[in-house]
């Protein structure tokens, strides 16, 4: 999943506009800046939220008779839909799933309605959260700090040989789908080389940080795919920024190669580093869902293919409104820290 | 010599190479294929024999052929969706661009909500909302994609439209349908077609990760990565069964992105900004 949002970075950061009026302060401009991304992601949450209720209450058709089965007397489905409160009207169960989720109440899974002992979405999405949040924390940071290094080091001297090496292996890497490379990476180092577990077992109650060694290999093979993304992008933002013309003029006043990279590249090819960092979390988690699977790391990917399986739609539903909430807030935060890092932004043109 | 054939064969050349190779597997590869892929061909885990050369797994299904056949239905879905990306997205783009006001702010939420959740996650919402059919899969994968697309068409499209040519076709009348088609279209072709190279390993990518997942493609059939998942557990035993497709999907998603990216930056050198102006314009009226 992490190539295909590849260009998505450069179309979002060559369509930002340039906020503010002339006449205005630079603060204005930037609390005006900052209340419209404010308003827009509160906007994208809530479509998100209408946009997954209505697809999976219509086109899900009716969850009570999926799960009682094909069998089920038309007495039996219908209380079993007063239950679930799928007698109700559409748009009271969307407000009153939204006014419970934004209280913490993500409500029960149907099957357990059903089975007269409700099961809270909530304590059910808890461990597997933690355990996710370890795995994304960590590769997250391996990767930020590795991609960086490698797009610098790489976009520095554009088509040189490091370049090239550089340039050829992201590539590789950001193709492969990830459990592709966790297959591949399982073969050499626990077939071959006996060095690390195949699977990543967390006992219910204990957390990964017991046995490091499990997280080593899902780390491993979640950051190598998003590592080369990482890493293209840095060194697209490295390149744009060298060829600017105050760098060119640094370049020609004499100031060592050194100091121009650290004065006037790296610090102004933050921004779009830091909006691509805010990306690699979305794509983190897309790779998050399938890496659990491949090493049966009990997380909230390997929670949501047992919901999409069992057709249990509250933990479907729950899932993927903290992911889109998470993202949504992040590349919000990421907007504003360029704002912050760049300050060629805060003034108003 | 060796150093020679280094050489002549760059890194495009030897993924165009194994691309091609693979494209013919797939296309062959059922035609050859030794057993039914999907019926039970001799003892149940038999390690690599004459009769079986890449062994059997837990059915007794002979591994090889259900390898030369587990490509075929992954390309052609792939490249159907790809299709239909480019068929819903290219419009959308060209329509968003000219029209300010509802339809291009509709796109753009609809790229904000798309962007914001991982591809992964938004096809479980469709797959499981609408069943995991074939049709549902490749339409999926398209959804996906479209936002991209038609953001790339539309900043292209809005880039060609201020241009003199495309002002002097509105001048003198022409309908827009035809500004697009004879117009438009020529100039935005190389922007738009750049992105297809990442389309389709995006989509050969995502379908594949769902038919491992389980979400996608349904055993029996022949796929890599249903068989991938479900030969991972009989590694010790039978460990072809695992690495071969593992290494032919590694090899196909590598080998288009490699293609592409040297076709891209070959065709990027020779590009000019020279516009495309139709050859008949005078009929135009």
């Amino acid at each position: 999943m992490s190539i295909q949002q590849n260009q998505t970075v450069s179309v979002l950061i060559a369509e930002e506009e340039s906020p503010g009026k002339k006449d205005a302060s630079d603060a204005a401009v930037m609390l005006r800046y900052i209340g419209i991304r404010l308003f827009s992601a509160l906007l994208t949450v809530f479509l998100i939220s209408v946009l997954v209720f209505l697809a999976i209450s219509f086109l899900g058709g009716d969850s009570a008779s999926v799960l009682l089965g094909r069998e089920a007397t038309p007495e039996v489905l219908s209380s079993a839909r007063q239950k679930l409160g799928l007698d109700r009207p559409l748009y009271e169960r969307y407000f009153s799933w939204v006014i419970a989720f934004v209280q913490g109440d993500f409500g029960a899974t149907s099957a357990s309605i059903l089975a007269g002992s409700p099961t809270l979405v909530r304590e059910l999405i808890a461990a597997p959260l933690l355990n996710s949040v370890i795995l994304a924390t960590l590769t997250f940071s391996l990767t930020a700090i590795v991609a960086v290094w490698l797009g610098q080091r790489a976009g520095r001297k554009p088509g040189s040989r490091t370049d090239r090496t550089i340039s050829s292996i992201t590539m590789a890497l950001a193709s492969l789908p990830e459990f592709v490379a966790a297959t591949l990476l399982i073969f050499i180092f626990f077939y071959m080389l006996r060095l690390l577990p195949p699977v990543s077992l967390v006992p219910a109650g204990t957390s990964p940080f017991e046995r490091p060694v499990i997280l080593v290999l899902p780390v491993l093979s979640l950051s190598l795919g998003l590592l080369a993304v990482t890493a293209r992008q840095v060194r697209a933002a490295v390149i744009d920024v060298s060829q600017l013309p105050y760098v060119q003029a640094a370049r020609l006043n004499g100031y060592p190669e050194g100091a121009v990279t650290r004065s006037f590249v790296m610090r102004n090819s933050m921004a779009p580093t830091v909006q691509v960092l805010a990306l690699v979390f979305i794509y983190l988690f897309g790779g998050v869902i399938v890496i659990e699977q491949v090493f049966a790391y009990p997380g909230i990917g390997n929670l949501l293919i047992r919901a999409v399986t069992d057709r249990e739609v509250v933990i479907l539903q729950a899932i993927t409104m903290i992911v889109a909430i998470v993202s949504v807030s992040l590349s919000l935060v990421a907007d504003i820290l360029v704002l912050f890092l760049v300050p060629k932004l805060r003034t108003s043109r | 010599m060796i150093k020679w054939i280094g050489r002549q064969l760059s890194a495009g050349g030897v993924s165009l190479i194994l691309l091609l190779l693979l494209i013919a597997l797939v296309i062959f590869g059922p035609l050859i294929a030794p057993y039914s892929p999907t019926e039970s061909a001799g003892v149940p885990l038999s390690r690599p024999s004459g009769a079986h050369l890449f062994g059997t797994d837990t059915l007794g299904r002979d591994v090889l052929s259900r390898i030369l056949l587990g490509g075929q239905l992954l390309l052609i879905m792939s490249l159907a969706s790809t299709v239909l990306t480019y068929l819903i997205a290219i419009p959308i783009g060209m329509i968003a661009a000219v029209n300010k006001g509802v339809v291009d702010d509709i796109l753009m939420r609809g790229v904000d909500v798309l962007i914001a959740l991982p591809a992964m996650l938004v096809l479980l919402v469709v797959l499981s909302a609408a069943g995991s059919g074939i049709p549902i899969i490749i339409i999926g994968t398209a959804i996906v994609r479209i936002p991209l697309v038609s953001r790339v068409t539309r900043a292209a499209t809005l880039e060609v439209f201020s241009s003199e040519y495309v002002e002097s076709a509105l001048t003198r009348g022409e309908r827009i349908w035809s500004i697009f088609i004879r117009e438009v279209m020529p100039n935005i072709k190389e922007a738009v077609f750049s992105t297809v190279g990442l389309s389709f390993t995006a989509a050969v990518l995502i379908m594949s990760s769902l038919n491992f997942l389980g979400v996608g493609l349904q055993p029996p059939s022949p796929d890599w990565g249903i068989m991938i998942s479900e030969n991972r557990s009989i590694f010790e035993m039978n460990p072809y069964a695992v690495l071969v497709p593992t290494l032919l999907l590694a090899i196909l998603t590598v080998s288009i992105s490699g293609t592409w990216d040297s076709f891209e930056r070959r065709s990027g050198a020779k590009r000019t900004k020279t516009p495309v102006v139709p050859k008949v314009r005078a009929s135009a009226r």
